[in-house]
This record gives structure tokens, C-alpha cells and sequence, in this order.
């Protein structure tokens, strides 16, 4: 093999190593931009407007809902305060529930706020007057919902709808999802991993 | 020791026996602030050699009952009405948070847990069932159904 040969080898690999050490110090970085920019939210609550930005140093547990779901909503809600519940007070303290509502037009800010904490003091409750945007939101995050006609029901419309309870960390970034119906072990393993315990 | 003979207490309560349709464990979910709505669930026994089913509901605490179901397809929850629930002969029908349930909608005043709710239920027989359940907020009333299936 001749010298140059032997050169240019050298330098693909040096070049493939950099190339390695590159995107292993930019992907976590990457991904956290990624992220960001998928889970941004811009919600309404009766105490004025938030977004993720108003969460930084708490665990965020947010779930897309409607107050009119009799069962699957306040079944999960209440999976996630009695697991959060299980946690010492002050480490409860770490915690933001954030019951996203997907039906505006008969949820109103004041009785999502009074929805949300008759679940966890912690929690608060938010939507915003913007289908468009809540399908969008819900969308972003891997969720979905859709408004549905109840023929013949004096409930007018059902909404059908995913429910995972997503976990951001005390920086706002994705920790991870919690399935519906998940098992009370299941729920604080998440919990604690999202504080990073 | 006193829990657990307040809970079979509670049982027998709960429990009405009519010819054809047995309920159990009937109970009605506590309502969170600004919920105009609620469900019942409960155990449907039938010990008759006849299949039924329940095809209507009545409480006075709520304008309108009607009988609900849920699914699940790809992960999406669907709520919607059921003509009937049906009970098999010689067989049972569990209404249980995230399957069937009977709706109350438009309630008259808010479901506190330790309230007791009268219940209507009309048999496809004909037969009426006349019952009294109690108001459990979500958890009491999972943990009830928990410990009596497991």
C-alpha cells in the first residue's frame, strides 16, 4: 500500500471520529431543542395565561381531558394523585398536575380550575378558546381527540380522545408517558424518574 | 377487623336481589366542581335461565340516564350510547370505569361521597329494579370493585 493510500484511510477515520464524538455531543442537545419545540404550549386559566416556560423547576404532568368524561379522565386524574399521594408533602411540592381541557366551549377557566384541584391541590386546569390550536397541541404530542355527535343522547357530543399522562422534568424537558390505566407502581417509578431520583 | 364487617355490611346492603337480575356493589361517582354528570357501575348477575338485559335507567337526582359504553381502539378512547346491556343466562355483566356504565346526566345538585342515590332499572322483561347506591369518589369506589374481583 502505497503511503497515500495509507493517508487517506487515516484521515476518514479521524474524520469518522470527530463526526462520532459530534453528534453524541449535539444529539442529547438536538433532541432537547426537538423536544422543546414539540411540547410548547400557549393555554388559558382563570389566573391568566401560561405556557411551559411558567413550570421551570417543577415536575409537569400534563393530560389532555374534558370535564364531561364521566369515567376515563377522572379515573386517570385520580391514578395520578393517589400515586403522587403516596410521595412524602414535601416532595409533592415538586409536582404541577396540568388538566388540559379539549372542550372549551363547555369547560369554562373557572370550573377547570375547581376541576383540577378537587383531584390535587397541585393541579390546575387549562384550555383554550382555539379548537384549531387544541388539535394542533394534541397533535404534537402524539395525542388526539375528536369531537363526536351523540345521536339521540342528551350529552350532544362525546369526545373521543387518547389519555397518556405526559411528564416533563424540573427543566421542561420530555421525561415520559404514562399509558392509561397504568399500574400505581408504574406511575411513581415515572414520577420519581422525571425528578430525577 | 371493623372495616372489614362494615364493608361485607355494605355488601349486603348493596346487594338486591330480584327474580331474574341480581346487582352488587352498585355505586355512584362523586362528582368533581362545575360536572353536571356522573356514572353508576355495578355488577349485574343474572341466575335466571333466560338471557336479559337492562334497557333503561331512572335516578331523581339526574334529568336523564342513559346506558353508556366505552372502547379503546389504537389507544383512542370512545364513549358512546347502548341500546341495552345485556346479562347472559346463568352469567354476569360487569358495569366498571372504562367499559359500560350508566350515565346521569344534567344532575340536580352535586354527588358527595356518603350520599346514597336511589336507581331505576328497566328489564327487558318488563321487571323493574329499585335500588339505592352509594356516592364514592373514584378511588373508594375502584378499590371496592379491586377487592372484590381479585
Amino acid at each position: 500500500m502505497s503511503s497515500k493510500v495509507i493517508k487517506t484511510f487515516l484521515f476518514a477515520f479521524l474524520a469518522l471520529g470527530v463526526l462520532f464524538v459530534g453528534v453524541k455531543v449535539t444529539k442529547p442537545m438536538f433532541e432537547e431543542h426537538r423536544d422543546a419545540v414539540r411540547y410548547k404550549f400557549n393555554l388559558e386559566t382563570v389566573d391568566g395565561p401560561i405556557t411551559q416556560e411558567d413550570f421551570k423547576g417543577k415536575v409537569v404532568a400534563l393530560y389532555f381531558g374534558y370535564m364531561y368524561c364521566p369515567d376515563v379522565c377522572p379515573t386517570s386524574l385520580s391514578s395520578l394523585s393517589e400515586a403522587l399521594k403516596t410521595l412524602p408533602q414535601e416532595e409533592q411540592e415538586n409536582f404541577k398536575g396540568l388538566f388540559v381541557s379539549v372542550d372549551p366551549k363547555r369547560d369554562s377557566l373557572e370550573h377547570l380550575k375547581g376541576y383540577a384541584a378537587y383531584f390535587h391541590k397541585n393541579f390546575i386546569g387549562a384550555t383554550i378558546d382555539d379548537e384549531k390550536y387544541l388539535h394542533e397541541l394534541t397533535e404534537r404530542y402524539g395525542g388526539y381527540f375528536r369531537k363526536v355527535a351523540l345521536e339521540g343522547s342528551k350529552m350532544g357530543y362525546s369526545v373521543n380522545h387518547t389519555s397518556d399522562i405526559f411528564l416533563f422534568d424540573k427543566n421542561g424537558n420530555y421525561s415520559s408517558k404514562i399509558p392509561h390505566m397504568a399500574r400505581q407502581e408504574d406511575i411513581i417509578k415515572a414520577l420519581r424518574k422525571a425528578e430525577g431520583r | 377487623m371493623k372495616l372489614k364487617l362494615l364493608m361485607i355490611l355494605m355488601l349486603i346492603i348493596s346487594s338486591v336481589s330480584a327474580s331474574s337480575l341480581m346487582v352488587n356493589n352498585a355505586y355512584v361517582r362523586a362528582t368533581p366542581p362545575g360536572v353536571p354528570n356522573s356514572a353508576a357501575f355495578m355488577m349485574l348477575m343474572n341466575h335466571s335461565a333466560k338471557d336479559i338485559s337492562v334497557v333503561a335507567a331512572s335516578s331523581s337526582v339526574a334529568k336523564t340516564l342513559e346506558l353508556h359504553t366505552h372502547d379503546m381502539v389504537n389507544g383512542v378512547m370512545r364513549m358512546y350510547q347502548v341500546e341495552k346491556i345485556d346479562v347472559a343466562k346463568n352469567g354476569h355483566t360487569m358495569l366498571k370505569p372504562g367499559g359500560f356504565h350508566i350515565m346521569f346526566l344534567g344532575l340536580k345538585s352535586p354527588l358527595t361521597e356518603g350520599q346514597n342515590v336511589d336507581l331505576e332499572l328497566t328489564l327487558s322483561n318488563g321487571e323493574k329494579i329499585k335500588l339505592k347506591a352509594p356516592v364514592k369518589n373514584v378511588m373508594s369506589g375502584m378499590k371496592m370493585n379491586h377487592g372484590h374481583h381479585h
